[in-house]
């Protein structure tokens, strides 16, 4: 009942900042600039190409107008075409997609479990060689620029190793059926299972670079979350049940530990789309990251635009659902 | 070793520290204390002397920084001390249970009670190597044990800590901890956390459960009052030793120590359920504790000696047997 | 605290006797602190990595053998030697002096983004917090639509919207950073608003204005600069970040995240035009990190004991 509630009132505040985020990607994207036009079509075009140009837009309207064609475009589920590609933008995204989810996905998967591990054992064995190594690890692990650890990791694994590919989600030799567009996912529905090794090679560089800081930072609220919850008054209780020490941890620790996890997931989830960005660029990933860098760079407006709206809407969606996911988990949330 | 003075515990000459940025505490120095099977041993004393550190102690929970630095804990002849955590685990919440003081906080947030009393029945038979019982079983132990104590076990058994009120918190850690049979049952502050009313609720039910079952006691308590409502014997805490020990009606009838008039000043009638009044001085300093007997500051009797040396803890002389009266001051020392 | 404006009199001074109150136990602790601090061996070794990154900053110029933009094309892509320990680049310039050089750029980067997103974070927190109601509810949805985006995403946008331009970078940054801060100023300012002695400075005839100057904006700004300082990290990233992919500063700015994305094309053979700008930017957070969390553990409770 009261979770039903809770996720009707998380709803309708998201649809507000979703409504929001389009009011900002417009500004950016249609008054920030000082001359879009002449930014696409170079600084000493024809009168008559600009007044096209800025006819093909709409930026002769009031801004007004434009706003209202612009939030009226986005609800029929046009994004408008992109300068580049001539092609609906939301073709483009729905095209670059998949590789996105497919990367982020064995991103957080690699950083929940590998954090996890690392915060819990930090914490059960305090000051020991297994703590100290985390710790550094993690420190390490929010500190390293991951678009220079990703560009060593190619120099060593691919240049002078040869034991990776530096990039792509597979080899030029491989014809994966596309089914979801879900290279791993697709290959083992058809079967293709050289498609999916050669996709399982190309992924563990970039899920590494990219589930890096996450891995970091999810030990460390780990660690202190555990140590938080190792001196709570229950596990005393529990201790004098004399439940072994595993159980004790495993069964009263662990999952209340996980509470603040939980949160930081979310948030990370944010930090996850921001690396997927500068990851997709070092590994020739084919995603939404390198998408928008692209269009970024070639000022291509409708898909900046595109590109940018869907990512802050993968992450209030991935946000909300951790958010029922932490009132579903702690009972005392529900009351 | 000395001879076993307790056949269910007998603690003697424990002392425990614990290692802080500041120095170390020494929070107990000596600690002699003594009970047998069914007997209900109050333990007194005013804050910071070291009641829970003593209770902790005997479960063998003291952590990280603190650690027991000397003296024996003898359970049925058996020293805890000296045990691995794997033997003590078969002995923990088996045949010694403890409830503490914050009953709410003392449950596990996001695990439902019943789940949490069934843990305990379960676990128990485990390390019984006894059968494992149908699960049907063990949960109609639990529910037993509820209405053991006074709760309505439909109503209870699916709630989570939160949902408690602390006198229904307080009745399912009873619950838990009786659930096991103990043959002694720590009680650390059992009721100070609680309404008043309620206070005497829960006391009245463990006075009539422990009856029931035989199961002995070791109560720590702020207050005189309800040690003489509920207790055999009494132990009477000081800045980390016993300073006087013996049955209710020797420490209530002829306190010896000085801490102990003191503290019977203050509370005038038996019966009174009131917090100790304080006596003139502060408690001292555990990281820095005075020299010898560590009351001489505040003690109204203090003699040139009690700086020098740590008095004796000897039985008084005169008194029968059965009341076991104990004291650890000079002015009772034969040689002194 | 040394300058007190008169004009406020004497309720300023019953605020900061009170602010000194407050803050009492932080100041009676100073030596618990130093004593915590030399006992945490990471937090010295960040105050070493800042301490040399701002002197190396200060005298950059002295310190760099070469002049960082000047190119020779007959010795482009040198490996590091004796002469030049970093190498050169695809330009024949010094790898060496443009990290060192670079070092002024990142403080600039710093410097100014602490100060705008800050002054915006404060602006919005306090008024959202001070006000409350309608005000506050209005302020904080804004602030939630900016929460909204990945943080680089946003401020990828701004900086390709402004065009491309190191000083851009700082002000989209800036526009991304500031919401940190206004959370935190919108709590204290909540803590101070409910205070009774406001109510009764209100009575005295004091305006919203001076009682958010004088009273909530003292007690606002240290937990601010505390979380100022766990961020200088992730602001030198996202800099270079934006720098790497074009976004930022532009050649021939010796901009460390500038140069690592220089070195890309030439990775291969001339790693090192790629590896020693990574490493400063690498170092440098570091120090600012191992900082951040020194000062977040010895201002926590738990840990003080
Ligand atoms: N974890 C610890 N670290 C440092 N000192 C401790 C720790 N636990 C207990 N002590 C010290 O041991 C002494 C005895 O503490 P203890 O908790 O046993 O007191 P108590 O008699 O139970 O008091 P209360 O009535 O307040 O519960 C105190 O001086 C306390 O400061
Ligand atoms: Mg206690």
């Amino acid at each position: 009942m009261e979770l039903g509630s809770f996720i009707i009132k998380r709803l309708s505040l998201m649809v507000l900042v979703i409504f929001g985020v389009l009011i900002i990607v417009f500004i950016v994207t249609r008054i920030i600039p000082a001359d879009p036009v002449g930014a696409i079509l170079g600084g000493n075009a024809p009168p008559e190409a600009v007044d096209a140009m800025r006819h093909q837009l709409g930026l002769d309207k009031p801004i007004f107008a434009q706003l209202v064609d612009y939030l009226g475009g986005i609800f029929r589920g046009n994004l408008g075409n992109s300068l580049v590609s001539s092609r609906p933008v939301i073709t483009d995204i729905l095209e670059y997609l998949p590789a996105t989810i497919e990367l982020a996905i064995s991103s957080i998967i690699f950083a929940v479990v590998l954090g996890v591990t690392l915060g819990l054992l930090s914490a059960v064995f305090r000051n020991r060689f297994i703590d100290h190594f985390s710790r550094v690890f993690s420190i390490l692990g929010i500190s390293l620029p991951g678009f220079w650890l990703g560009l060593i990791m190619i120099l060593i694994f691919y240049y002078k190793l040869g034991w990776l590919p530096s990039g792509g989600q597979y080899d030029m030799f491989v014809f994966p059926t596309r089914t979801t567009g879900l290279v791993l996912l697709d290959a083992m529905i058809n079967g293709e299972w050289n498609v999916f090794f050669n996709g399982i090679k190309h992924l563990i560089l970039p899920t590494f670079i990219l589930g890096y800081s996450s891995t970091a930072s999810i030990a460390r609220i780990m660690r202190a979350s555990m140590l938080d919850v190792l001196h709570q008054n229950y596990i005393r209780t529990a201790r004098a049940k004399g439940l072994p020490k595993k159980v004790v941890i495993l069964r009263h620790a662990l999952k209340n530990a996980l509470i603040p996890v939980i949160t930081i997931v979310g948030l990370e989830f944010g930090g996850l789309l921001s690396g997927a960005v500068l990851t997709e660029t070092i590994f020739s990933w084919p995603g939404l990251g390198r998408y928008i860098v692209n269009s970024l760079l070639t000022l291509d407006y409708p898909a900046i635009s595109g590109g940018t709206i869907f990512i802050a809407l993968m992450y209030s969606v991935v946000n909300l659902a951790v958010d029922i996911l932490y009132a579903a988990v702690d009972p005392r949330m529900r009351a | 070793m000395q001879r076993r003075r307790g056949d269910l515990l007998d603690i003697s000459g424990l002392k425990v520290v614990f290692d802080t940025y500041a120095g170390q505490v020494k929070a107990l120095n000596g600690v002699e204390l003594w009970m047998n099977h069914g007997e209900r041993l109050g333990v007194v004393g005013e804050t910071g002397c070291g009641k829970s550190v003593t209770a902790l102690s005997v479960m063998r929970l003291i952590d990280e920084p603190g650690k027991i630095i000397e003296g024996n804990i003898l359970f049925e002849g058996k020293d805890l001390t000296a045990l691995s955590e794997g033997e003590l685990n078969m002995i923990r919440g088996k045949d010694i249970a403890m409830i503490f003081q914050e009953p709410v906080a003392a449950l596990n947030p996001v695990m439902k009670v019943g789940a949490q009393i069934v843990e305990n029945i379960e676990w128990q038979r485990k390390s019984a190597a006894q059968e494992r019982g149908s699960p049907l079983q063990t949960v109609q132990i639990m529910r037993d044990m509820l209405k053991f104590v006074g709760l309505d076990w439909q109503r209870t058994e699916n709630l989570y800590p939160h949902e408690l009120s602390g006198g229904m918190a307080q009745r399912v850690m009873i619950a838990m901890a009786l659930s096991s049979k103990p043959k002694l049952l720590i009680a650390d502050e059992p009721t100070s956390a609680l309404d008043v009313t309620i206070q005497a609720q829960i006391l009245n039910l463990l006075n009539s459960l422990v009856k029931e079952t035989r199961t002995a006691v070791l109560l720590i308590t702020h207050a005189m009052g309800v040690a003489a409502q509920f207790c055999d014997f009494i132990a009477v805490m000081y800045a980390g030793n016993v300073v006087e020990y013996g049955s209710l009606h020797a420490i209530f009838d002829n306190p010896l120590h000085p801490y102990t008039k003191g503290l019977l000043k203050a509370v005038p009638k038996i019966g009174r359920t009131d917090e100790l009044q304080s006596i003139p001085g502060i408690v001292p300093d555990l990281i820095d504790p005075p020299s010898g007997c560590r009351f001489h500051p505040r003690c109204p009797h203090r003699g040139p000696a009690c700086d020098k040396a740590q008095p004796r803890f000897e039985p008084v002389g005169g008194e029968s047997e059965a009341d076991r009266h104990h004291v650890a001051c000079f002015l009772y020392q034969k040689d002194h | 605290m040394k300058k007190t404006p008169s004009a406020a009199g004497s309720t300023k001074e019953t605020s900061l006797k009170k602010f000194l109150n407050e803050r009492k136990p932080m100041l009676d602790d100073v030596k618990h602190s130093i004593y915590l601090w030399k006992k945490t061996p990471l937090a010295l070794i960040g105050t070493v990595i800042i301490g040399l990154f701002l002197l190396v900053a200060l005298f950059a110029p002295l310190l760099a053998p070469y002049d960082p933009i000047a190119t020779d094309l007959s010795r482009k892509l040198e490996a590091p030697s004796a002469a030049h320990p970093f190498g050169l680049d695809q330009f024949g310039r010094d790898v060496l002096s443009r990290v060192i050089m670079g070092t002024r750029i990142e403080v600039q980067i710093i410097f100014i983004i602490s100060i705008i997103s800050i002054a915006i974070g404060l602006i919005v927190g306090i008024v959202a917090g001070y006000f409350g109601g309608i005000v506050d509810e209005i302020l904080m949805r804004i602030t939630d639509i900016f929460l909204a985006f990945p943080r680089l995403v946003l401020a990828m946008a701004f900086a390709a919207a402004l065009r491309p331009t190191l000083a851009n970078a700082i002000v989209a940054i800036s526009l991304v950073e500031w919401t940190v801060y206004a959370r935190l100023a919108r709590a204290e300012a909540i803590k101070v608003r409910s205070q009774p002695y406001i109510e009764a400075i209100k009575a005295i005839g004091a305006s919203d204005f001076k009682i958010m100057m004088f009273h909530v904006l003292p007690m606002s700004i240290s937990p601010v600069i505390v979380q100022l300082t766990m961020r200088m990290g992730t602001i030198i990233l996202t800099a270079a970040s934006l720098g790497f992919l074009g976004l930022g500063a532009q050649p021939p700015l010796p901009e460390w995240g500038a140069i690592v994305s220089d070195g890309r094309s030439y990775l291969m053979n001339n790693w090192w035009i790629t590896a020693f700008p990574g490493m400063a930017i690498a170092i440098t957070v570091l120090g600012f990190n191992l900082l951040g969390d020194g000062i977040r553990d010895i201002l926590d409770p738990r840990i003080r004991r």
